[in-house]
């Protein structure tokens, strides 16, 4: 029995100390990546798959897309308070689409399914506050120890040292070539409650709270952003619901509304989300309306 | 037997009763049970039975101590999801003084980190595309409807022999000898060797307690074919009360009545190829066409209803089976799996002759070859472990 618990010991602690190291250099060198962005871009856009899917920045020449698919709030807020920190950021458009503050966007923050697949990245960033939000949950230390696999990459970036936030893999445009709306369409008949989900995110009421104080006290102007959707995803939302919450508490930032703007079929992967093509054609019409400071989308009417 | 009907089948009969009823025009509404079924509950059930019948049979004597008898029926690693204890087996070693032997716990932690892989790396990762696939078929190209099953044909296993692994190897830190309950039956050459293999410790329950005494295959071929439905359609039911697990237990009834009719149920008794690399390619042809006949079953097994299975079939046989699979759609679903799962059946097929993949035997590896080797499968369970799924077999 002595032995085996003197060889189970050794076992363990050797196998600890080693993902202890493994997790520490991780840590370091993903701490050690540059945020710095070109100075010809001085606007940045965060939010989920929505803007993910939907705002190509090589269009728009003067944005950054590092929005990522199930982004919750949490995670905007801590690359907005990255990229601020080393960039001179002029406006920053955050996804505020009828998705956005439902109670099943929760998921994104607690669920350990995204929980572990958000740390990977995001572990070295995290504050005080979200480390004590993220301590009971199991998935979190599950999550710390898949850390160093998931930066393996940044192991070679680092040693050629010129690590930056493109290898972090924390968001970006992404193009689809899907076409999947009608399968989608098919889809949300055959399944139902998908979308039931009541409004009222309480993780994600509070860090966009916190992304608006942010942007306030830096003094960057925030513009909140509702890309184009298919007529039939609005059925599915209380759009009533997310316009008042709009009116009640963040009247004074601009809201660039383009889900009344009609597309082509061909525009859309999904019903929520844009294709190659749609983001093509939506990244146009944003820029001019950038580059116009476009006052009507500012001017939401409340349906 | 009614406490566990009481629990697990009084709904069933009760729908069953409604919607038969329903056909003739007569509207029933009757009580329906909203409890929660006890953990286990098949289980230990079987465990109490068991050690009726081996009292019955004078395999073993009545037991006196009331906390011996409820460390039997309620020992902790095999209580939620088996294995099914025998009394004769079981009992005596509840009963006798056990003393720490080295090697078998090493041992018993080796099985357990095997059951650890299988379970977290291929099973959890394979529910994420079967339970997208499952749910979403009717939209799904049926290359990856095909991908599903197969999918499923790898949790199921992964998931409960996985579990059956960590509780023989912690009851082994223990002291205590479980029955074996999976002897990798996918690679079984034919339908009655996967049966010896798949969940061996139900099997021979049903076989010495109900099949031999109804029988079994002695006696004229109605018996014969009598006696395989009722143990294939109550171990079908003893899942779950749903007609998709009697649907199940009919098939393999069927897949399995033409060997025992023509006595070769017990041709392939061996372990296959034991002393060789790699199978004959007859050998290799019965094993695949073996897995094919269980896939098949598997997705009766694994559908909501029995009309849900034959959509499912019916949209496999589709021209798209011939697309390439997409899994554009699935969150968090690990592309690396069909890499671990070639990994298992490797070292499966590798280990086929031990009662475990992860033994070593009296391979004198040096220490730091061995401690390499289970840091890598650590390192696979914590860096490929999907999020957590429960298992399977905690629901029956």
């Amino acid at each position: 029995m002595e032995k085996f618990i003197i060889n189970i010991t050794r076992f363990c602690l050797l196998f600890l100390s080693l993902n202890m190291i493994l997790i520490i250099c991780s840590y370091v060198i993903s701490h050690k990546a540059s945020f710095k962005i070109s100075k010809n871009k001085n606007i940045l856009v965060l939010g989920d798959s929505h803007t993910a899917l939907a705002v190509n920045d090589s269009i728009i020449s003067n944005c950054l897309n590092m929005s990522a698919a199930a982004d919750a709030y949490l995670y905007s807020y801590i690359k907005l308070q990255k990229f601020l920190e080393a960039n001179k950021i002029d406006t920053v458009i955050v996804a505020y689409n009828f998705h956005s503050l439902k109670k099943e966007t929760e998921k994104w923050v607690l669920d350990d399914k995204y929980l572990i697949g958000k740390m990977s990245h995001y572990f070295p960033y995290i504050d005080e506050q979200e480390l004590s939000l993220f301590a009971t949950h199991f998935s979190f230390y599950s999550s710390i120890l898949k850390f160093p696999y998931e930066s393996r990459q940044r192991f070679i970036k680092a040693f050629k040292n010129n690590l930056t936030y493109k290898d972090l893999d924390l968001g970006g445009f992404r193009p689809t070539g899907q076409h999947k709306l009608y399968e989608d369409i098919n889809l949300k008949r055959t399944v139902t409650n998908s979308y039931n989900s009541d409004f009222g995110g309480k993780y994600q009421m509070l860090y966009l709270d916190k992304i608006v104080r942010l942007c306030k006290d830096k003094n960057v102007q925030l513009i909140f952003l509702n890309v184009p959707v298919y007529s039939l995803s609005k059925q599915s939302h209380d759009i009533n619901k997310y316009y008042s919450y709009y009116k009640e508490y963040y009247s004074d930032i601009p809201l660039f509304d383009y889900s009344n703007i009609s597309l082509p079929d061909r525009c859309f992967r999904d019903i929520d989300h844009l294709n190659r093509d749609g983001a093509a054609i939506f990244s146009n019409l944003l820029k001019n309306d950038l580059k116009n400071n476009n006052k009507e989308i500012n001017n939401v009417e409340l349906k | 037997m009614l406490v566990l009907g009481f629990f697990k089948y009084y709904n069933f009969f009760a729908h069953n009763f409604q919607d038969m009823m329903a056909n003739f025009g007569i509207t029933v509404n009757p009580f329906f049970l909203t409890v929660v079924l006890p953990v286990g509950i098949s289980f230990y059930t079987f465990h109490g039975m068991s050690y009726v019948f081996d009292i019955y049979n004078g395999k073993v004597k009545p037991i006196k101590n009331y906390i011996d008898y409820s460390l039997f029926v309620c020992f902790f690693p095999l209580l939620v999801a088996g294995p099914i204890e025998r009394a004769a087996h079981l009992l005596p070693q509840v009963t006798t003084k056990r003393e720490f032997q080295y090697k078998k716990a090493i041992d018993g932690l080796c099985q357990m980190l095997w059951g650890f892989f299988k379970k977290i790396v291929i099973a959890d990762n394979c529910a994420i595309y079967v339970n997208y696939i499952f749910q979403h078929y009717q939209a799904l190209p049926a290359s990856e409807l095909v991908i599903g099953a197969v999918y499923f044909a790898f949790q199921i296993y992964a998931d409960f022999s996985g579990y059956s692994d960590i509780a023989l190897g912690c009851a082994r830190l223990f002291g205590f000898e479980l029955l074996r309950n999976f002897a990798y039956p996918y690679f079984s050459r034919d339908i009655a060797e996967f049966w010896r293999r798949w969940h061996i410790s139900l099997t021979t329950w049903f076989r010495d307690y109900l099949y031999i005494p109804m029988g079994g295959s002695k006696g004229s071929k109605w018996k014969v074919i009598r006696n395989t439905f009722i143990i294939f359609l109550i171990s079908g039911f003893w899942h779950g009360a749903n007609w998709t697990f009697i649907a199940w237990g009919f098939l393999n009834a069927l897949y399995f009545l033409p060997l025992v009719l023509t006595a070769s149920n017990r041709k392939n008794l061996n372990i296959i190829d034991e002393k060789k690399l790699l199978p004959s390619l007859k050998e290799f042809f019965q094993i695949v066409s073996t897995f094919i006949l269980t896939l098949f079953a598997w997705i009766f097994f694994r559908a909501k209803t029995i009309s849900d299975a034959f959509s499912y079939i019916k949209h496999i046989f589709q021209k798209s089976i011939f697309s390439s699979p997409r899994f554009t759609e699935i969150e968090g679903a690990e592309f690396y799996l069909p890499f671990f799962i070639l990994v298992m059946i490797v070292m499966e097929w590798l280990n086929r002759s031990k009662p475990h993949a992860l033994q070593l035997g009296e391979t004198p590896f040096p220490r730091y070859v061995r401690w390499g080797y289970y840091f890598t499968i650590l390192w696979a369970i914590l860096w490929y472990g999907a999020a957590q799924q429960g298992f399977i077999y905690f629901q029956f």
